[in-house]
């Protein structure tokens, strides 16, 4: 029985559809009309507004706390400045992929946590010795995500923080519409966004003021859907579809390292005492098994296999997270070499984009392989090509205009 | 090799000796003014103490003698009591009735206590699933050699609880009182608890002779050993650190800041402070913080002292003044005294577990919680001591003329006199789940950790025990081995 | 395949009691073409699984009440769905509190998790973890009460065998599962969760699994490994740990005698035996009350070991060992049982309504220090004046159950032990004391219940031992303690349903797996006859 958010009052009002889903136990909208594309849209070309609210948040404080954090977090959190803002992975004794994450320097001794889901009995658990304190804020903080190319000029029109200064992964304190909150310069979509971090009861004042000031810039409220095309686009893989926490697998074979899902760049094997790191020492020794990788679907494969049934292709506007088999190239008589996660036709790219976890030896850029694709039920498989990751990449999700020569911090 | 010693309670002690003589170059750091632990002036039973472990450090050559083991008399308010000897042949004038089924009780501990006690002797088996299944076969065959009919009764038995193992047996309410207070020394549990038949078998696996003296003659032979076999004795060096590079052990920090290098080192204090305070957080793998984070160790120790005006006199039996008596008259009123360790609560009735010596006499009251409600206070710390002579005027009327309460020491003040994590004098309960491989986990009951050169020693590791000196020598064997 | 000379040894079985394992017993037999009697003392078949009717329009489950490991395939091998068997999911679980809402846990993740966060927010995140590796444990477990139990000290190959496997497949959980496996074998409930919680209000329903049926407290050693009954249900096909029978445990019963009598088997009601009839130590058939002897090649009994083997047999005629077993053998009832018939509904007064919340099972256990003393108190010979009480409301589940409006409330009772201080026999001076209690503990948490009472029924152990026949009224046959588990129950060397006498078998609640209304005993006891050519 999914809760509402502090925003549920004015979601509920924009929407015209009645398409709710469970986002870690909270009711989120997935899309506010009966499609999504002028939300996808609004993402590319103006900006989207999101209720980020159930996503699970910590405050972390105290003397030991980066020092704790770098012991839980796959990233050195003792090296991350105040106003920055670290994306990375929690593993498993074993190094196995629990969730991922930011972690926001406030202050040297107070951070905050982000995750998909709620670890506050892990995050406990490996606190004894450490001086610190966690707070689980995920039901006092509101959070909003207003990303797209014009979110700068909207965000800007309503708080005196100097967006322009604001580099990409930076945060910082200051008024948003009248109310004390936060603001980072991260989002989930690979372009230029901001998401904003209030207390709840603030939540509805900021969101108003936002939507007015976007409305000359035609920012639309988003949801659920339209992210899930983005954030493909941008190759950025979701806990629980492109890899699933170590916490819910019954069988090891299910588990993923951070390599298997891509995120082996937040991992740094050299430093000592991170949770999960001897395991992963180990498994490099033996060298990794899998890895994620992004697929480019041959286009004019899908069109010639719709026509051999008589039919146009079809293009959903929803990206699919029906993980599929991925063979080796030559079709599904080839061997099975590992699993098409997510998936979606990108609108801007007009290309079908698909993230999917395969060996090792099949993960190097160019490499052909065939990924199921059904049409009227009968199983077949379209060539597709290992590109580079992300799928789409504007210059402008980490130019600032404003930006401090190199080196100064 | 150096090798640091961290504690010098008997198991310290035994383990530096032990290195010391084969060679090792040994340094003993204690926290305590003096050494000897626990059985420095807190335990009285020294019947499990190793004979073995005594020939091999040569103890005899510094002044360790054995004897038989005192009866211990049980005291009763409506008859004679019970002069209870181990040797059954001595005991049966006192059992009556009971005598038979004692005598064949010690005949079948004889059947199946040396397999107990063979694995008491070496190192835990090691039951990981990585672990080579060959000893543990072996292991098993040597129990069967028990013969069908004792395996039987030993799993049937076991984890049954130790008053419906008592009662098949035995009518006498004294004997099952006495036996039964001697099988839950070190546990969280009443006589009514199950699994407590287990916990009595282990005890009864581990005694043998006493030592003549008691355990403060231990303690000087064992500091006699160190000496002569060179170990630095290094009182009032309490260990704050245990410095690690790279997963490995390089030696210690005392509290005083001082440093000191090792090759290798062992603690022979609780393995929970060991991993969990010496250690920064960043060395210890999570399974074994998770492991050491639920290690149960809730103290239930309480000593009174009394200084004597003239020796105890029993009521029931006038004249007898032995050196060791019980105050228990039924297994029920060992059980009504967990009721109050179970529900943190002060307990009324106190059982009482008696040492008399010439002037003085010490009384162990094992049903007083270190998790007491409100906590102890000074006002309870009074308490206590009345209720024990609350507990005593029934046997020795005339206790409050001749006895004056020299000295009470709670829980939490054993936990802080001596230096006991949980004021648990085995550093860890004895409990089925904390016994044999799994003691103090299934990881570290062999005397390594996942720190390299860095071992375990003390009661808190396998074979535990209370003054046996079985995990120090068994931890010198491994530490000292290339 | 009946034995030769019909005339005088018409049965292949006799099966002594119909309780549900006794009947099962009977129907597989029969299943396989034997003929089978089953001799039943009471006017009905059900033995502690019965239905009725004490109050005009009011249905008991006098006894057992809710189902959780009725194995799935012998409700497929008896088609006992379509012999009428229905099964409907108890919702949640609700655990009132005197001054705040308690704790109702639900099938559904998030809306647990909802709960369990009002309590302790680290427990809401620790009780998914600790629910998959319950999971896991329980799938290791699972086999155990699907096949015989093996000997440790037997060389048979068979036995041997089935080690290794259990030893190969308790290596593949890897260190940490087998590290808690360990664990919840010897460990206490209390302290076993305490490893996973630290909410109290949580713990305390969660331990008293352990208990149920036990003369044992939530702390006490050995009450740990009852927690993966809950997790067994999960992965045996049931969408929930706990069932309610349509028509009341009675209706598992009638569903199970009704197959057996399709599949050929004779049902015998008011028929009491005297003892089992043995021939130069073989058991040759049974003699009844009324002095009437009937022959079978085989008896089973579907009673508990001490009334088969002390009663039916009689100690003379056992080998010494085993009788010395025997009379070693721990059945102490600590239960009993209340029923009510009630004008109304009585409502939750810290959760008022007919809502979600009370179609599952309602634990009284505000905390373990409450379930302590409860037991603190059965100890010393004394009913719990604070009992653990878990109450089911049936009529909310099957209409069927109370006239419409009124309602039939079942409340399971701990402690009551069997020994009273003042004897066994003097529970008839204590029965309605003791009913007093219970009522007097649930109009705590619901204020009219007392108003609304229109009949009562109490149950102490002693009166099931009168009424149903079970020794000491012990509702699994025996104490689920470790050392009368598995190769141990009830007797080591005896628990692959052969007795020391030639001809009977044991297949009650008494043998592996033990109780509940699992009907293992049963199946498992009438599958190792056919084999081994018996019947």
């Amino acid at each position: 029985m999914p809760r509402k958010t502090a925003l549920f009052e004015r979601t509920a009002d924009l929407m015209t559809s009645v398409a709710w889903k469970e986002w870690a136990g909270y009711a989120a909208p997935c899309n506010f009309d009966a499609y999504s594309e002028r939300e996808y849209f609004a993402i590319r070309h103006s900006a989207g507004l999101l209720d980020l609210s159930p996503l699970a948040k910590y405050m972390v404080t105290g003397a030991d706390a980066a020092r704790y954090l770098a012991r839980i977090w796959t990233r050195d959190i003792t090296r991350l400045k105040p106003g920055r803002v670290a994306y990375g992975c929690m593993c498993d004794g074993e190094g196995k992929l629990l969730d991922d994450g930011t972690v926001a320097c406030l202050d040297p001794e107070t951070f905050r946590v982000t995750s998909s889901e709620a670890w506050l009995g892990w995050f406990e658990r490996h606190s004894r010795g450490y001086q610190v304190e966690i707070e689980d804020c995920t039901d006092r903080l509101a959070a909003l995500a207003l990303q797209g190319p014009l979110s700068r000029e909207i965000l800007q029109a309503v708080t005196e923080v100097d967006l322009d200064a604001m580099r990409f992964f930076g945060v910082a304190a200051g008024s948003i519409a009248g109310v004390n909150g936060w603001i980072s310069r991260t989002g989930y979509t690979g372009d230029l966004g901001y998401e904003i971090w209030i207390a709840c009861e603030d939540a509805l004042t900021v969101y108003d003021a936002l939507l007015v000031a976007g409305k000359p810039h035609h920012l639309e409220p988003i949801g659920l859907d339209a992210l899930d095309v983005a954030r493909i686009e941008a190759g950025f893989v979701m806990q629980g579809v492109d890899y699933i926490s170590a916490q819910h697998c019954l069988i090891e074979a299910r588990k993923s390292t951070p390599e298997d899902a891509g995120l082996g760049w937040t991992v740094n094997l050299e430093r000592a005492g991170w949770i999960g790191r001897e395991a992963l020492v180990q498994e490099q020794e033996q060298g990794p098994k899998w890895g994620l990788v992004g697929l480019e679907l041959d286009w004019a494969e899908i069109e010639a296999l719709h026509e051999e049934y008589g039919l146009p292709p079809h293009l959903s506007p929803l990206a699919c997270r029906n993980a599929v088999p991925v063979y080796s190239e030559g079709g599904a008589n080839e061997k099975p070499v590992g699993q098409a996660t997510s998936s979606s036709w990108s609108p801007t790219l007009k290309r079908y984009l698909v993230l999917a976890q395969v060996h090792r030896k099949y993960a190097a850029l160019g490499t052909r392989l065939s990924v199921e694709y059904t049409v009227e039920f009968e199983r077949r498989t379209i060539t597709g090509t290992v590109v580079e990751r992300p799928f789409f990449d504007p210059e402008r999700k980490t130019f600032t205009p404003k930006a401090a020569p190199k080196g100064a911090s | 090799m150096d090798v640091i010693v961290i504690g010098g309670g008997h198991n310290g002690l035994v383990a530096a000796a032990t290195l010391a003589r084969k060679g090792h170059g040994v340094t003993l750091l204690e926290g305590r003014e003096s050494f000897g632990g626990v059985a420095a002036g807190l335990l009285h039973d020294t019947d499990s103490f190793s004979p073995e472990i005594a020939k091999a450090l040569d103890l005899a050559g510094h002044g360790l003698e054995f004897a038989d083991p005192a009866p211990v008399f049980v005291l009763s308010r409506e008859g004679p009591g019970l002069l209870l000897h181990r040797d059954p042949v001595q005991a049966a004038g006192e059992l009556g009735a009971d005598a038979e089924a004692y005598i064949s009780w010690r005949a079948f501990l004889k059947r199946v206590l040396p397999f107990a006690t063979s694995q008491l002797d070496s190192v835990a088996p090691d039951i990981s699933t990585s672990g080579p299944l060959l000893p543990l076969m072996r292991r098993g065959f040597a129990f069967r050699r028990m013969g069908k009919t004792d395996i039987h009764e030993c799993l049937r038995i076991g984890p049954a609880c130790v008053d419906d193992t008592l009662s098949e047996h035995f009518q006498s309410p004294l004997l099952r009182a006495a036996l039964s207070a001697r099988a839950l020394q070190g546990t969280w549990m009443g006589p009514r608890s199950p699994s407590s038949t287990a916990t009595l078998l282990l005890g009864e696996a581990q005694s043998g002779q006493e030592i003549v003296g008691g355990a403060s003659s231990l303690v000087t032979a064992l500091v006699a050993a160190c000496e002569s076999s060179g170990v630095e004795l290094r009182p009032s060096s309490r260990v704050s650190r245990i410095q690690v590079s790279q997963g490995r052990a390089t030696g210690v920090t005392t509290e005083g800041g001082e440093s000191l290098l090792a090759d290798r080192v062992l603690s022979c204090i609780g393995p929970r402070r060991t991993l969990l305070e010496l250690i920064e957080p960043e060395h210890l793998p999570i399974r074994e913080a998770g492991q050491m984070a639920n290690l149960r160790l809730r103290g239930t120790l309480a000593r009174v002292s009394l200084r004597l005006a003239e020796p105890i006199d029993y009521a029931c039996r006038p004249g007898l003044r032995p050196k060791r008596s019980l105050v228990a008259e039924h297994p029920l009123d060992l059980e009504r005294a967990f009721d109050h360790v179970k529900h943190r609560r002060m307990p009324t009735q106190l059982p009482l577990d008696i040492h008399q010596t010439d002037g003085e006499a010490s009384i162990l009251i094992r049903c007083a919680t270190i998790e007491l409600q409100g906590g102890w206070s000074d006002k309870r710390r009074q308490e206590l001591g009345d209720l024990t002579l609350a507990a005593l005027e029934p046997h020795v009327p005339n206790i409050r003329g001749i006895a004056r309460v020299t000295r009470i020491l709670t829980p939490t003040d054993i936990a802080q006199e001596f230096d006991l994590e949980g004021g648990h004098e085995m550093h860890g309960e004895l409990s089925l789940d904390q016994l044999g491989p799994m003691r103090p986990s299934m990881t570290l009951a062999r005397h390594a950790t996942p720190i390299d050169a860095l071992y375990l020693g003390s009661a808190g590791i396998h074979p535990g025990g209370a003054i046996s000196g079985r995990p120090g020598w068994q931890a010198a064997q491994v530490v000292g081995s290339p | 395949m009946s034995a030769k000379g019909a005339e005088s040894n018409p049965y292949d079985a006799i099966v002594v009691g119909g309780g549900h394992n006794g009947l099962t017993a009977a129907a597989y037999l029969a299943r396989s073409g034997r003929k089978v009697l089953v001799l039943e003392r009471r006017h009905l078949v059900g033995g502690a699984a019965v239905t009725e009717e004490l109050y005009p329009g009011f249905k008991y489950s006098v006894c057992s009440y809710v189902v959780s490991l009725l194995r799935p395939w012998i409700i497929r091998d008896l088609n006992l769905s379509r012999h009428g068997l229905r099964i409907v999911p108890l919702e949640c679980s609700y655990t009132p509190q005197l001054d705040s809402p308690g704790l109702c846990r639900w099938p559904d993740p998030d809306q647990n998790r909802q709960e369990i966060r009002r309590l302790s927010r680290r427990d809401a995140d620790n009780y998914p973890e600790f629910g998959k590796l319950m999971g896991k444990l329980a799938r290791f477990a699972k086999p155990f009460i699907d096949e015989l139990a093996p000997d440790p000290t037997s060389l048979r190959p068979g036995d041997l065998w089935q080690f290794k496997r259990a030893a190969d497949r308790f290596r593949a959980l890897g260190d940490d599962l087998v590290a808690l496996q360990l664990k919840l074998t010897t460990m206490g409930g209390v302290d076993f969760l305490r490893e996973f919680f630290e909410s109290d209000q949580l713990i305390a329903p969660m331990s008293c699994s352990g208990i149920i049926g036990t003369m044992l407290g939530v702390n006490s050693p050995g009450t740990a490994y009852v927690l993966l009954h809950h997790y067994m249900g999960e992965i045996d096909g049931s969408s929930r740990a706990w069932g309610f029978p349509i028509g009341g445990t009675g209706a598992v019963s009638d569903a199970i005698a009704a197959s057996a009598l399709e599949f050929g088997a004779e049902i015998r009601c008011n028929a009491p035996i005297a003892n089992i009839r043995l021939k130069n130590g073989r058991a040759t058939g049974v003699i009844l009350q009324n002095g009437d002897e009937i022959a079978a090649r085989s008896v089973v009994s579907g009673c508990d070991p001490s009334l088969t083997f002390l009663r039916f047999v009689g100690k003379e005629n056992l080998p010494a060992d085993f009788a010395a077993s025997l009379e070693n053998y721990k059945n102490r009832g600590s239960s009993g049982k209340v029923n009510l018939a009630l004008d109304r509904f009585p409502e939750f007064v810290q959760r008022p309504g007919i809502g979600p919340h009370v179609r599952g099972d309602v634990a009284i256990a505000p905390s373990t220090e409450y379930l302590e003393t409860a037991y603190d108190e059965a100890k010393y010979g004394a009913f719990s004046q604070r009992p653990f009480i878990n109450v089911v409301f049936p009529s909310l589940l099957d209409p069927g159950m109370a006239p419409p409006g009124k309602h039939v409330m079942s409340c399971f009772v701990q402690y009551a032990p069997y020994d009273l201080a003042s004897g066994a026999k003097s529970w008839p001076d204590h029965r309605e004391a003791f009913g007093d209690a219970v009522v007097d503990t649930l109009a705590e948490y619901m204020p009219t219940l007392k108003e609304d009472i229109l009949h009562r029924q109490v149950l102490s152990p002693w009166d099931i031992e009168q009424e149903i026949g079970i020794t000491e009224g012990n509702i699994f046959h025996g104490e689920l303690g470790l050392e009368q588990l598995l190769f141990q129950r009830p007797v080591a060397g005896w628990a692959r349903y052969r007795t020391p006498i030639d001809g009977l078998w044991l297949g009650s609640s008494g043998a592996h797996p033990g109780g509940g209304i699992m009907a293992s005993p049963g199946a498992l006891a009438a599958k190792e006859m056919l084999r081994a050519g018996a019947v």
